[in-house]
């Protein structure tokens, strides 16, 4: 019997089980294969084969839901994650709002995620593409002294999802990644710079451009110095805007509405940013990597305008807040570590009309923010507020005249996001499912050097 | 922090698979002239439960299931890793390993594995994996907590108390012979605490853990626990924002130790070191920090969060001074990291499961307690900060540039603590931040954490005295 034949049949048994207890049950099945490959001094360092297989069982029981997973396919694991997860469902069940799995649909969104598995791919050729990410950083100025951090990762997998309505879905998708961290040295000065991608195709991956950018980062701020603490006119560069922008997936969750932990509760309608946003989650998109036909729970996916003009539009919903709260269903269920959660899939920041060149121009001394460091700490996600170590450059009259580094930006991004004045028409290309342009603030708080030195 | 209690009775480990299929294993992967080979079986079972507005939400069981199989050709690695845990599964694990240089011939003959050893020390202790069977205890307890919360002050919107416990039992062997079993558990319980003044939001969260004892929350006071968490919620609703610029920081013992954890820690890891990609390379012996500084990164503490009886690579851990006095004294070794670099292992070589690789990673980290007093550091600043409580941090250990953010703190002014501020990271050079640290106070404390790198996400515990550092960027609000 086949892997997909002997799913099928688990499933089949796992459900009867489920309607003799009165319940619903759900299963995903993800199976895939990984390659990734590192060098380090010119020569192979690292290269892993990682065979992935799991499934996450999850039941319903009136209000009650219990999730068990595991890695172990074996039809008596499946068992043992459905023992789990009745029970869990049973000791949930208190009398709550009842839960409910979602039916098939009639259709569903078709999002090219699948080119290859890659096995065509000879090894000799992801090694070369792994020792390019380090090879053309070296080689691009004698100052690159090490790029401690590189690789290439091939993913290939398939997605297969069953629920005893009737649901059974599956896609395959396949990725490809690549990073880049060097060093550059010059005297006792040390500074590093990171880029990286995500590509479906095995074809014209920007290896050198990666290479480059990060390796180019690190030479920048060999020159760099502290800037004097004060508030500035600041363009966050694309890469920037994005990861600050990431926070907004907790505050659109209507989850997080519901609990009463989101920024955004009874803002709908209310111009929260500035109305040079507008922001959507986008998971059909299939160059990006949050992509996928329908969501964890099997709700088809679709474009969902968040921001229009700055003015908040729309929560992301399950199809249980959806229900509960009355919302529109976006199908934005994720299994999270809690259980059903909510996130964007990709969230899109529709681009500007200004060139970055005019943005660094739209005050006489501009401070640029290339990169930030330290998110998980330096960020509030509950509140927004952030201080964060940043790298940069100053630009005055619109042209570059010193990079600058050991400052902290800080604020509120609801705050800052509202602040924005100008979009540049150039988006991220870092691999990441949060896609944004250049923006310009007229005021960001920087801590570097005392006023009075 | 837990009661650390030591274990009375060591243990050994159940075998995950039978040892001669591993034995197998060793044997394909080393046929194509790989001069060392290892296996790692996981079986790990972990479980969560959550609550929102006081009532249970989520209760998740989980299996991570699989083997990771490694061979060294000189310096490459080849990691192998397969949820197929039968003996035809991990044989072909290995062939495929081998296979990453086909063209060579066997170089090594593994050695015969004995019998796995009882563990030999008694410092680390192991509960089993309750999960579901004291569930409703642990619902009542977190019940207890939010109403304890709520009922501490009427801004509270929303509790988040979550409870989790891991499992880990592993099989180790290499074709040094090498062979052991372990198995490693930890329990934690979270509770975070919303509260809201007339739309101004604010919250806080803090944690308590266990190594060995599945039921250590039943010995906590949950009620003060929750009013305490409370308490530093409702602070930050009168916190001003922190200044900035450069200021000196007295950062209390405890989680504070993130200082020393991010500002050097990572940069002593042979991980960096190897690769000349550490601002400490090459300084051992040197003089590195002020002398009052010793750093020590023991992975043996009884009940200590970052403790083992064994690492990852299947060595028995010990304790590592790190900087004795100021001078550099030792790096934190694995094993591929001292064949580059012909040091000594340190039995440093961690990683978060099967799926990945060990490097040379920290334990139980922390700067031994000195002379001074929490109250003559503070009285020793005209207009600077305290900070309480800590928040996470990281480094960049090629550049040596790091940061970590404060949770709880206040303004020092004319030597005495002042009104609460938020908001802040502090940013600072590795060797440059250690030389700022002018008094070590005499009161060490242990917190939990867990440490993100390259082979995982590890539990390794920070700590330290309180310290007075002279100077340091605070990115507060200009």
């Amino acid at each position: 019997m086949s892997q997909q034949q002997n799913i099928t049949q688990v499933f089949s048994d796992l459900t009867a089980k489920a309607k003799a207890a009165q319940a619903q049950v759900e299963m995903t099945v993800s199976e895939g294969d990984k390659f990734s490959a590192t060098y380090q001094d010119r020569k192979l360092k690292k290269y892993s084969s990682d065979q992935t297989a799991s499934a996450v069982v999850r039941v319903l029981k009136g209000s009650g839901v219990g999730i068990a997973t595991t890695e172990n396919l074996s039809a008596e694991s499946l068992a043992e994650c459905f023992a789990a997860a009745l029970q869990s469902a049973k000791d949930l069940d208190q009398g709550g709002e009842p839960e409910d799995l979602v039916a098939p649909a009639a259709s569903y969104p078709d999002v090219k995620l699948f080119v290859s598995d890659y096995e065509e791919v000879p090894i000799a050729e992801r090694l070369k593409w792994a020792e390019s990410l380090e090879q053309e950083a070296l080689d691009l100025d004698q100052r690159v002294s090490n790029v401690p951090y590189s690789g290439v990762t091939l993913s290939s997998g398939k997605t297969r999802l069953l629920n005893s309505k009737g649901l059974d879905r599956s896609y395959q998708s396949s990725g490809i990644s690549g990073y880049s961290y060097a060093l550059a040295k010059e005297g006792d000065k040390s500074k590093s710079g990171y880029h990286s991608f995500f590509r479906r195709e095995a074809k014209d991956l920007p290896l050198k451009e990666t290479a480059h950018e990060g390796a180019t980062r690190a030479l920048d701020l060999l020159s760099a110095v502290q800037p004097k603490t004060g508030q500035v006119p600041a363009v966050l560069t694309n890469d920037v805007a994005a990861q600050l922008l990431s926070i907004l997936g907790h505050h659109l969750s209507a989850k997080s509405i519901d609990e009463n932990t989101s920024m955004l509760k009874d803002k709908k309608g209310s111009a929260v940013l500035s109305p040079v946003l507008n922001i959507a989650d986008n998971p059909l998109a299939s160059e990006l990597p949050g992509s996928r036909p329908f969501d964890a729970e099997g709700t088809p996916s679709q474009q969902t305008a968040l921001f229009k003009d700055g003015i908040l539009e729309n929560y992301l919903t399950n199809s249980f807040y959806a229900r509960k709260l009355g919302l529109p269903s976006t199908g934005n269920a994720v299994r999270g570590r809690a259980g059903m959660d909510i996130a964007p899939s990709n969230l899109v920041v529709a681009p500007g009309t200004k060139t970055f060149e005019e943005l660094v121009n739209m005050a006489p001394d501009v401070v640029v923010i290339t990169e930030e460091s330290g998110f998980h700490s330096g960020m509030k996600e509950m509140t927004g507020d952030f201080s964060l170590p940043a790298y940069g450059a100053l630009y005055r009259n619109g042209k570059k005249v010193q990079s600058l580094e050991q400052f902290v930006i800080s604020g509120n991004v609801f705050e800052l996001m509202k602040s924005v004045t100008a979009a540049s028409n150039r988006l991220n290309e870092n691999g990441g499912s949060v896609v944004a342009p250049d923006l310009f603030v007229p005021a960001l708080s920087i801590a570097g050097e005392s006023k009075e030195n | 922090m837990s009661s650390a209690t030591a274990a009375k009775n060591p243990v050994i480990a159940r075998e995950i698979v039978p040892k001669s299929w591993i034995e197998k294993a060793l044997d394909q992967a080393l046929a194509t002239g790989a001069d060392f080979a290892e296996v790692f079986v996981e079986d790990s079972s972990s479980s969560m439960l959550s609550m929102i507005d006081g009532k249970p939400k989520g209760a998740t069981v989980g299996r991570q299931y699989g083997a990771g199989v490694r061979v060294h050709f000189g310096l490459e690695e080849i990691h192998v890793t397969t949820n197929d845990l039968t003996e035809a599964g991990l044989v072909k694990a290995a062939k495929k390993a081998a296979q990453a240089r086909p063209e060579g011939e066997r170089k090594v003959t593994p050695v015969k594995l004995g019998d796995a050893p009882a563990k030999p020390f008694d410092y680390m202790a192991h509960g089993d994996l309750a999960q579901v069977a004291d569930r409703q205890e642990k619902f009542q307890f977190m019940r207890g907590l939010d109403t304890a919360a709520r009922k501490r002050s009427s801004l509270v919107t929303q509790t988040e108390p979550l409870m989790l416990e891991k499992m880990q039992e592993v099989q180790i062997a290499n074709s040094f012979g090498v062979y052991v079993t372990d198995k490693r558990t930890n329990y934690r319980v979270f509770l975070e605490v919303f509260v809201d003044d007339q739309g101004q939001k604010e919250s806080y969260h803090k944690n308590e853990w266990s190594v060995d004892n599945p039921s250590f929350f039943k010995a906590m006071d949950g009620q003060k626990w929750a009013e305490q968490t409370t308490d530093s919620a409702l602070t930050l609703l009168k916190a001003d924002f922190a200044p900035a610029g450069e200021l000196p920081v007295v950062i209390d013992n405890g989680f504070g130790g993130v200082i020393f954890h991010e500002a050097c820690g990572h940069g002593l890891e042979t991980t960096s070191v190897a690769h000349n990609a550490s601002v400490f390379c090459g300084k051992l012996g040197e003089k590195v920090a002020d002398s009052c500084v010793t750093a020590i990164d023991d992975g043996t503490i009884a009940g200590g969060w970052g403790s083992l009886s064994y690492d990852d690579e299947g060595r028995p851990v010990q304790k590592t001074t790190l900087i004795e006095n100021g001078i550099l004294k030792s790096y934190m070794v694995d094993q591929l990291g001292a064949k580059k670099t012909g040091l000594e292992v340190t039995g440093s070589g961690r990683k978060q499961n099967y799926k990945f690789t060990p490097t040379s990673r920290m334990r139980n980290t922390f700067i031994a307690p000195g002379t001074s007093s929490l109250d003559e550091m503070i009285r020793d600043v005209d207009y600077g900060i305290y900070a309480k409580d800590m928040g996470g941090g990281s480094v960049s250990p090629g550049t040596g540039d790091f940061n970590f953010s404060i949770q709880e703190a206040y303004l020092i002014k004319n030597g005495k603590i002042a009104t609460p501020i938020k908001g802040a990271s502090l940013i600072g050079r590795g060797i440059d931040a250690l030389g700022k640290i002018t008094k070590v106070g005499s009161e060490l404390k242990l917190s939990a954490g867990m440490c993100g790198s390259v082979s995982g996400s590890i539990p390794a515990a920070v700590g330290q005295p309180p310290l007075l550092v002279s100077k340091i960027l605070v990115g507060g609000r200009a």
